[in-house]
This record gives C-alpha cells, sequence and structure tokens, in this order.
C-alpha cells in the first residue's frame, strides 16, 4: 500500500503539478520566471558552490536521461570493464562536483547576510531536497555499484512504465532503501519545480546560439499602414504582433 | 537605405551645472523601489573620476561593449556567444554591488525613540538590502566634486593615455579642474546589451528606437549588464530582472520630455529625432578607433534630402515625423555643427547620447599666481588647456583630439563672435578668422549661440509624433475599447518569483 | 557498530561505517514477487526449488534456514501460513517464531507472497517428504554438460559482460563482485560472489543459476534466463572464484558495506582536479573593482 503511494500516486501527482503548474505560471506569471540570481550581491563564494553545482547536476541529470533513453546501449556499453569504470566514475565525478557546489551554495546561503535577505521558504525547501538528493545519489554510486548497469536493468523499466500509464514497482521494491529514498526524492524535487525558482530550468536559452544578435520589434506595421493612405485602420490589424505591443507596455 | 528613426539625445555639459536634478527626477519616478534602490539609470558623474559604477569605463575589468576582429566584423568583447552559455552560471565580469553601493537608510525613529542619556541620539545607517546595520563604504556620488580624489580621480581610466606629469598636473591644488558628466542610456544603434542577452528580452524599438528590456522575457541571466560599456542596464537583486533607462516613453508618447530632461536646471539636455540609414550600420563598425566618429556621423541621414524623405516615407515614417526630424536639435549639434559627440564611441555600440565637450574649465591657466585668462594666440586656451584635449579625445572621440579641438574652437569662437557684439574688446579680424577657422559664418554662429544659450523648451526638445493611436488602432479592433484605459503600469505587482 | 543489511531477501549483520543510516530503515520487507507466471496447478516440489530451495532443506539439514522436514506435524497449517505471509510479523507475536529468528539470526526470512494454491502444493510435498523420509532433490540442478577448463574463462567474460548473456539481462559485475574482478571490482548492490560456492552447494547454486529467486534478480531474470551453457560457465567460474581466492572470508553473504578505495581516490582525484581546472579556466573572473582600488589607493 505505501509503496504503491510512493512510487504510483506520489510520481502521477508529481508529474501533473510539474507539468500543469509550469504551465499556468507561465501564462498567468511569465514575470516570476527568473534565475533570481544572487551573483551581484555575493559573487567570489558563488563561484565555488554555483560552478561545480550546475555542471554536476547537468552532468548527473544526463547521465540518468541516457541511462531511460537508451538502457540496452548503456548495458552494452558497460560490457568491458574498462568502459564500466570511465562511465562510472565520470559519473562519480558529477555527482561530487554536485555535492560539493550545493554544500557551498548553502553554506553561503545560510552565511552571507545579503544572501540570507533573499532567501524565501521555497528556497530553503528546494536546497534541502536538493541536498538530500545529491547525497542518496553519490551515497548510491559509491556503496551501491554499478548503478549504470543495475539503473539500466531495474529502475529504468519502473520509470518507463510509470510513463507507459501501466506502472509497475515489482522492480524497485527489492532495491535498498537509499536508493529507494532517492526515487521518492526526485519525485517530490518534481513536485516542487514549479513553485519554485527551479523553473528557470525550463528557459535554457539556447535559441541564443543562432537568432540575430540585434532584436527590434515593431509594434505595429507602419508600412503596411502608412502605404494605405488614407488609412483605413481597421485593415491591417490583424497584422499587429500582438506580443510586441505587449511587451512595449512599461517595463516592470 | 533602410531609413530609420531614433530618438536621440545631445548633453551639453558646459551647461551643467552638476545639480543631480535629473538624477533626483529619474530616481523618484522610476528607481524608488526594493532591488532598485541602488540603480540610477541617470547618474552624473564628476570627471575626473570613477564613475558609476566605479571604473565602468575600464572594459580590461568588465569587458563591456564590441571590438574589432582582425576580420573586421564586431564581436562582443565578452566573447562569442557559446561563453555567453558557458558563464551563464557564474557571470565572470558583472559588477558586483560594492562596485555601485550598497543602498542604505538610517534609523530615523533613534532620533525620536531614544531614552534621555548623556549623549545626542544618532541615526545609525541601515543597509537597504539586508535591513541590518552597516558602516557605509561608498554611496552615490560617492567621488562627487572630486571627493577623494586619491582613490578615485586618480584612478580615471582615461588618464592611461596621459603621461605621469599630465596626471601629476591634474592634482595640483590651484589648477584643480573638473566637470560633470550626466549618463543615461545611450539607447545605442548596435546595443551590446541587447546582442547578449541570451533570452532575447532586450530589444530596440523600431519606430523610436528605445531600447527596452521585456521583463516578462527576462530570467535574469545578467549578461546585459556586464556586456553594456556604459553600465546603463541594472539587476534588480529583489525581482531577479534586470531594468534600464527607458527614455521615459510613456512620457514621449504623450508628448512630453523624459523626466531628466524636463527637469534640468542647466537646460543641458536636448532631445530630438535623428534619421539614420540602418543598412550601413556594419559599414560605420568596420573603421579603425579614430574615425569611428566620422563614420557614426556619416550614417545619420539629412531629413531634409529628397531622396532621404522618399525613402523614410517607404518605410512608413510619417511626415509629422520628418518635420519634427528636420527642427531636431541633435541633429544641429551632432550632424550639421559637428560639435556633439559620442561617449567613447570606442566601445562600438554607436551611441545615440551625445555630448557637447565642455569648453569652461579648460578656459584659463592659473600661471604663477595669476589666473591667465589673456589669449597671445587665438585658441590658445584651448590649446594650453588645463583639461588636456587627450583626455578629452579619450572621453569623447575614442582618442581622436581633432574631433574635440573641433568642437571646442566652434563653442570658443561663438563665444568670441557674441563678445564682439556685447563687449566690444575682439577685433573683427580676429571673431573672423576665428569663425574661418572652424568653416563657420556668421548666421551659424548665431544659430549655436541661440541653441545653446536661448532655447526654449520646445527648441530644446521635439519629439517626434509617437502615433500611439496608431498602433492602439492596431492593436484592438475598436480603439474606443481602449479609451481611458490605455495607461501604463502593472497588471500583476511586480513580486520576486518563488 | 552492528547493523543490519538487507541483501537477496534476507537481511544479516554487518560492520561498516558506511552504512549507520540504514539502522534507521533496517526492518526491512522485502517481498518475494508473485511470478504472474506461477499458479496452482504447479507442481509442489517446482515450487518449492525455485522459492524455497536457496534456504531451506527438506531432510539435509539445516542451511540459512531451518530443514523443513516435519514441520507440518510441528505447526498447523495456518501457522505456516501466517508465517510465511509475514515471518518478521509473527516473530514479534510468536515465540516460536521468535525462537526461530533467534536460532538463524542474524538472517531474516523475507516475505514470501505465495497463493494458498500454491502454498497448498509446498506443504503437500513436505508432508509427503516427510511421511516417506525422504529428501528433496532438485529436479533441474543439474548442469547440462560437464565443465571443461575454457569454462572459466568464458565464466568470466560472462560475468563481467565482455560477452553478452544471451537473453539480454545485465552482466553480473553489474551487482556483484568477485575477487580479482576488473581494476576497480564488481558491483556491490549485491553480495561478494567470492565464496559462494562454499555458501551454496552446488545443486543449490546451479538452481539459483537457473533460476534466482531472490527479490531484486527475479524481476530482472524473469524475462531474461540464463542460457544451460551460461549456466554451466558461470558455474564454473564461481567454483573456481574460491579456489584463486582461499583467503575470502566463507560467509561474505552481505553486500560489501565498502566501497573500492581505488575508485573512490579516483573519484575524488578526478573532482580535484575538475575543481582546479575550473578556477583555472575562470582564472580572471573580476573580485570586484572598487573594493581592490579603495586598497590599493594610497591614501
Amino acid at each position: 500500500m505505501m509503496d504503491n503511494i510512493l512510487f504510483i500516486v506520489l510520481p502521477y501527482i508529481a508529474v501533473t503539478l510539474f507539468v500543469v503548474v509550469s504551465i499556468y505560471r507561465y501564462i498567468t506569471d511569465k514575470f516570476s520566471y527568473s534565475s533570481l540570481s544572487s551573483q551581484l550581491l555575493e559573487s567570489d563564494e558563488l563561484f565555488y558552490g554555483v560552478v561545480p553545482w550546475h555542471i554536476g547536476i547537468i552532468g548527473a541529470l544526463t547521465g540518468h536521461l541516457i541511462g531511460f533513453l537508451f538502457p540496452k546501449e548503456v548495458l552494452w556499453f558497460n560490457g568491458v570493464p574498462v568502459r564500466l569504470y570511465i562511465l562510472e566514475t565520470t559519473g562519480l565525478v558529477f555527482g561530487l562536483l554536485a555535492l560539493i557546489g550545493i554544500v557551498a551554495l548553502m553554506w553561503r546561503r545560510i552565511r552571507v547576510p545579503r544572501i540570507r535577505s533573499v532567501t524565501s521558504t521555497v528556497d530553503t525547501i528546494v536546497l534541502v531536497l536538493l541536498f538530500a538528493q545529491v547525497v542518496l545519489g553519490v551515497y548510491t554510486a559509491l556503496f551501491y555499484r554499478w548503478g549504470s548497469s543495475w539503473y539500466a536493468a531495474s529502475a529504468v523499466p519502473y520509470l518507463r512504465s510509470l510513463f507507459m500509464f501501466q506502472p509497475d514497482i515489482e522492480m524497485i521494491k527489492p532495491l535498498p532503501h537509499i536508493i529507494k529514498t532517492h526515487i521518492i526524492n526526485a519525485f517530490l524535487i518534481i513536485a516542487i519545480f514549479p513553485f519554485s525558482r527551479l523553473v528557470h530550468m525550463v528557459s535554457l536559452p539556447v535559441e541564443y546560439l543562432w537568432r540575430p544578435h540585434q532584436v527590434v520589434i515593431w509594434n505595429w506595421n507602419r508600412k503596411k499602414i502608412r502605404g494605405q493612405y488614407p488609412r483605413s485602420v481597421s485593415e491591417g490589424s490583424k497584422e499587429s504582433n500582438e506580443t510586441a505591443i505587449r511587451s512595449a507596455s512599461i517595463p516592470r | 537605405m533602410d531609413v530609420r528613426l531614433q530618438v536621440s539625445m545631445v548633453f551639453h555639459l558646459d551647461k551643467c551645472i552638476g545639480c543631480h536634478t535629473c538624477s533626483i527626477a529619474c530616481k523618484n519616478v522610476w528607481t524608488d523601489r526594493k532591488g532598485a534602490e541602488y540603480m540610477w539609470w541617470n547618474n552624473v558623474e564628476t570627471k575626473p573620476g570613477t564613475g558609476y559604477p566605479t571604473k565602468w569605463e575600464d572594459q580590461s575589468k568588465y569587458k563591456g561593449g564590441w571590438e574589432k576582429k582582425d576580420n573586421g566584423e564586431p564581436e562582443l568583447k565578452m566573447g562569442n556567444r557559446a561563453s555567453r552559455l558557458i558563464n551563464i552560471f557564474h557571470n565572470p565580469t558583472l559588477p558586483k554591488m560594492d562596485d555601485y553601493y550598497e543602498p542604505f537608510t538610517y534609523k530615523y525613529e533613534d532620533l525620536f525613540d531614544s531614552p534621555e542619556g548623556a549623549d545626542q541620539p544618532t541615526a545609525r545607517p541601515i543597509s537597504m538590502v539586508t535591513g541590518k546595520f552597516m558602516d557605509i563604504e561608498a554611496g552615490p556620488n560617492w567621488d562627487d566634486d572630486l571627493g577623494g580624489s586619491p582613490v578615485y580621480a586618480e584612478n580615471d581610466p582615461n588618464f592611461s593615455g596621459l603621461s605621469p606629469e599630465e596626471q601629476q598636473e591634474l592634482f595640483d591644488v590651484e589648477r584643480l579642474v573638473f566637470f560633470y558628466l550626466p549618463r543615461i542610456c545611450n539607447h545605442c544603434l548596435n546595443p551590446a546589451c541587447v546582442a547578449a542577452c541570451p533570452s532575447g528580452a532586450i530589444y530596440k524599438r523600431g519606430e523610436d528606437g528605445i531600447v527596452l528590456i521585456n521583463q516578462e522575457v527576462c530570467r535574469g541571466w545578467r549578461m546585459c549588464v556586464s556586456a553594456c560599456p556604459y553600465k546603463k542596464t541594472y539587476y534588480n537583486w529583489s525581482t531577479g530582472k534586470s531594468e534600464k533607462c527607458i527614455l521615459c516613453f510613456p512620457r514621449l508618447e504623450t508628448g512630453q520630455a523624459p523626466a531628466c530632461f524636463h527637469s534640468c536646471v542647466g537646460r543641458i539636455r536636448y532631445l530630438g529625432g535623428i534619421l539614420y540609414d540602418a543598412d550601413r550600420l556594419t559599414d560605420a563598425l568596420k573603421v579603425d578607433d579614430d574615425k569611428l566618429v566620422e563614420a557614426h556621423r556619416d550614417i545619420i541621414l539629412d531629413p531634409q534630402d529628397p531622396i532621404v524623405r522618399e525613402k523614410a516615407k517607404e518605410n512608413g515614417i510619417d511626415e509629422r515625423t520628418l518635420e519634427a526630424c528636420e527642427r531636431s536639435p541633435v541633429y544641429r549639434y551632432v550632424k550639421e555643427w559637428k560639435m556633439a559627440l559620442p561617449l567613447h564611441s570606442e566601445f562600438r555600440t554607436l551611441p545615440m547620447l551625445f555630448y557637447v565637450p565642455p569648453l569652461l574649465p579648460v578656459m584659463a591657466k592659473t600661471e604663477g599666481g595669476v589666473y591667465e585668462t589673456a589669449n597671445e594666440e587665438l585658441f590658445s586656451p584651448i590649446e594650453k588647456a588645463r583639461l588636456p584635449i587627450k583626455y578629452l579625445a579619450s572621453l569623447f572621440s575614442a582618442g581622436n583630439t581633432d574631433q574635440v579641438s573641433y568642437a571646442l574652437k566652434k563653442q570658443y569662437a561663438v563665444r568670441l563672435f557674441k563678445r564682439l557684439e556685447t563687449v566690444g574688446d575682439v577685433s573683427k579680424e580676429v571673431v573672423e578668422h576665428a569663425l574661418a577657422e572652424c568653416g563657420m559664418d556668421a548666421a551659424e554662429a548665431e544659430a549655436v549661440y541661440r541653441l545653446t544659450s536661448l532655447p526654449t523648451m520646445d527648441e530644446r526638445v521635439v519629439i517626434p509624433p509617437m502615433h500611439r493611436e496608431e498602433a492602439m488602432a492596431m492593436l484592438d479592433d475598436d480603439m474606443w475599447e481602449q479609451k481611458g484605459s490605455a495607461g501604463f503600469g502593472f497588471r500583476e505587482a511586480p513580486v520576486r518569483g518563488a | 557498530m552492528n547493523i543490519l543489511e538487507e541483501q537477496n531477501g534476507r537481511i544479516t549483520a554487518g560492520v561498516s561505517w558506511a552504512r549507520w543510516s540504514f539502522t534507521v530503515l533496517s526492518i526491512v520487507v522485502a517481498t518475494i514477487l508473485t511470478n504472474g507466471q506461477a499458479n496452482a496447478q504447479d507442481d509442489g516440489a517446482k515450487l518449492f526449488e525455485t522459492r524455497c530451495y536457496s534456504c531451506h532443506n527438506i531432510g539435509g539439514g539445516d542451511k540459512q534456514g531451518p530443514d523443513l522436514k516435519g514441520v507440518t506435524e510441528r505447526q498447523s497449517p495456518d501457522w505456516i501460513a501466517e508465517f510465511v505471509k509475514s515471518p518478521t510479523a509473527m516473530s514479534r507475536k510468536d515465540p516460536v517464531a521468535a525462537e526461530l529468528f533467534k536460532k538463524y539470526a542474524p538472517t531474516i526470512m523475507p516475505d514470501q507472497s505465495l497463493s494458498p494454491a500454491e502454498l497448498e502444493s509446498i506443504i503437500a510435498l513436505i508432508k509427503n517428504l516427510t511421511a516417506k523420509n525422504e529428501t528433496f532433490v532438485p529436479s533441474g540442478a543439474r548442469l547440462s554438460r560437464a565443465i571443461v577448463p575454457a569454462d572459466v574463462v568464458a565464466g568470466k567474460e560472462l560475468f563481467t559482460g565482455q560477452i553478452h548473456l544471451a537473453n539480454g539481462a545485465p552482466s553480473c559485475n553489474s551487482c556483484h563482485t568477485v575477487n580479482g574482478v576488473g581494476a576497480l571490482g564488481g558491483g556491490t548492490l549485491g553480495p561478494d560472489l567470492t565464496a559462494v560456492n562454499i555458501k551454496y552447494r552446488d545443486p543449490e547454486l546451479i538452481s539459483i543459476l537457473q533460476s534466482p529467486n531472490f527479490p531484486t534478480m527475479n524481476t530482472i531474470f524473469a524475462n531474461h534466463k540464463l542460457t544451460d551453457e551460461e549456466v554451466v560457465q558461470l558455474f564454473a567460474y564461481l567454483q573456481n572464484a574460491k579456489q584463486v581466492n582461499p583467503e575470502a572470508n566463507v560467509v561474505p553473504t552481505q553486500a560489501a558495506a565498502t566501497t573500492d578505495p581505488g575508485f573512490l581516490i579516483l573519484g575524488f582525484g578526478v573532482t580535484t582536479l575538475v575543481l582546479v581546472g575550473l578556477n583555472v579556466f575562470w582564472r580572471k573572473r573580476s573580485h570586484g573593482v572598487r573594493k581592490e582600488m579603495v586598497r590599493r589607493s594610497k591614501i
């Protein structure tokens, strides 16, 4: 019963919250989407937190994602022990980087008064959850080896079953509690995601790599409107870029 | 030819009295909010000085603006696009709050509530970030009027072109010299902040060239803050969004001068429309530093040129706008008279705020304890200036002294011209010579004099019609629905996201 | 510190500084999952072989758990049913069960989800053998062919995954280690198998290889069974493992509580290198301008 709640109900609630609230928040309150960087207030200590943290967590999440998408290929890759060791060491290093990063970030948040003044309750919850997650993850990587292999065989079928809406928790029931907690905590993080500053993740600005450098927005199409003197205002209005017009309203 | 309109500005530094009324007007209207306390969209610095934020001109530290690559193409000094994403977690060149100052107030209630005692109660400073007592290490205009010169003024980055002796001379007590440099966003033609914004939140308005940050798209990546070489975008530490001068566009759209222009006591500020050729922007950026001012001037178009007018209309620029551009005081100062120069054009953003360099502090030297104003030679005051021309050239023409001395000579010639008229102690030949030196005739000298000394508000601020009503009409089928409800402001409170 | 460890459906004592957190979670309820294919028609002997035989004998003496010969005479069917359903719960209220737990500590029998019919058929088997005074002999627990020396090498390659298991199961070293396998050892999710051929007698080990009925393995191997040939080779390898590591712990039943020091050092070493690298990469980052300028000024 408990297992069903933790490994079936919780994931679906978490993912539903994640999708629905994120979209709702994006539509109704775009303004609240921000990285909420505190670098302006404190920069030197931030470096030792934020850089290892992001490198570590992005690496670790990518690893989980690859294992989820290509479990067979991961098992094939791990067939040669040296490759397995390289993969596992890489994973461990990402985990340790994330651990060092989040410890530095928590330490800074507690110690630096300027940073404490911009810390909300949600920030604290998120930090604690992330810290727990990274500790559990690193512990797993060290003491329940080799995660990259058994994850593909044991946890991935469970995660996939969730995605297929045919939840099957038999695979993960016998796993050690540390790993189970890691899974549960992951869904807690997904659940709190849309209510927290974590939303900055979904606005990763990759399109910056190819968009033109300069951005010019015409609030209204003057060529069109001026081109038809004497002008009839009602025509051409459909051409207006509504987003652009709204964006031209006063910056907050 | 792609003719576009830019609402552009001239600040006449010879008239600035450093009263900071502009800063206060701006602060009261726009930045008197949590997270924005430290921001001065308009600030007035003392030069020599390190400015706000400290040493903003030193791009070896802040990596603002553009630089010309070997192939002539401009690239952000911060590096290529990929480097922006790599540095997104920790921006290595972001100014720190301590480079501006930590905003503070005082615990005034202690003055009233303290119990009776042997000592006067004091109001201790409180940080507006932490709410705790703090020691003030810096504040707005911390080095105003050369305050703290040995720390601040002596570190002015513009001294790098001066010899140590020249630098030393500047700080001899009897030769001390300074002037004021009011700064707002330059609303550049090639804005580095726009180019650096990973989210694409910053944009230039096509209609009038005002550079704005869309607060709903901004994600607080802070690249604009370090990309802007003038440090005129600011990060709001409370909302997690960047903000900048909006040239009071809600005022412009209703035909009013921006707050800082409106409140300017010295009437140093001029605003008007400029037509420019957007097709030639890239060419203007390919020239060497010392040619930049000229190249910048070259892309500005004559609003009376029939071809330009033709092309402008093709681009949808209204006849009334063209009329406003003809009356633009900015066009006069910048293009016709070549008296107004862009600030630090070597940053290659093509700033559209121009400065008439200050003549006053260069007028005389103290020689042997005597304030020497006698002119043995025409224009000798300029050449022997207290404030070296090289210093002004570093500020206003990327080191090209010709541009600055021309602007100063012209001012000086006008001065002689009027002195002949009003005092009469200069000879006519000298005046004619002086005017001829700057390629000026009497009519132009009179015009310069009028626009410099006696302009009315309508002459100083010529706002091209913004045609907000047409934009509105396009927004909604029934424009009358907007009547009475088209104000500006927040639909939701600008609260920090969780 | 004496703490409880879960591994393969039993709980054993282990000493580990690193697993202190487990004490909190140590009352483990590890369910042997219902095998979808299992049904009441299954022969009791087959069920016993796959579900019970790794720990219990009928007539062959005690193993990890007690010999079940005669249990049907000592206890009622209801008692047995309740015990099997949740041995831990039973041990809390029933003195006999508690006594058994004490005797076989630290091994704890995991909860078994057997249908009434399945349980019925197992009980029938026990009754039958007890009555005939026979010993249970697993039917499938025979190698399909004799071992040849080359099997040890092939078995090691199967173990490490250099040769993929034919039916797609992950290689053994994902979770298990054997002394001397690879530079950083094998997995530690499951127990060290170096001395596994001492812990289990040959038929038992073969039976486990043919059908691993431990909770974690059961689900993975249910649809990815080892082939007969693989069983032979892995059996040969595991048998050999003890011989080449004579000093290995005879009952290394718990998962290795510590990690390989090489792995630890490698991980921390590379992390330190990365941190140093980041510092070098961003060595020109600004540490603030004004404070530094004021500090360096003449006054």
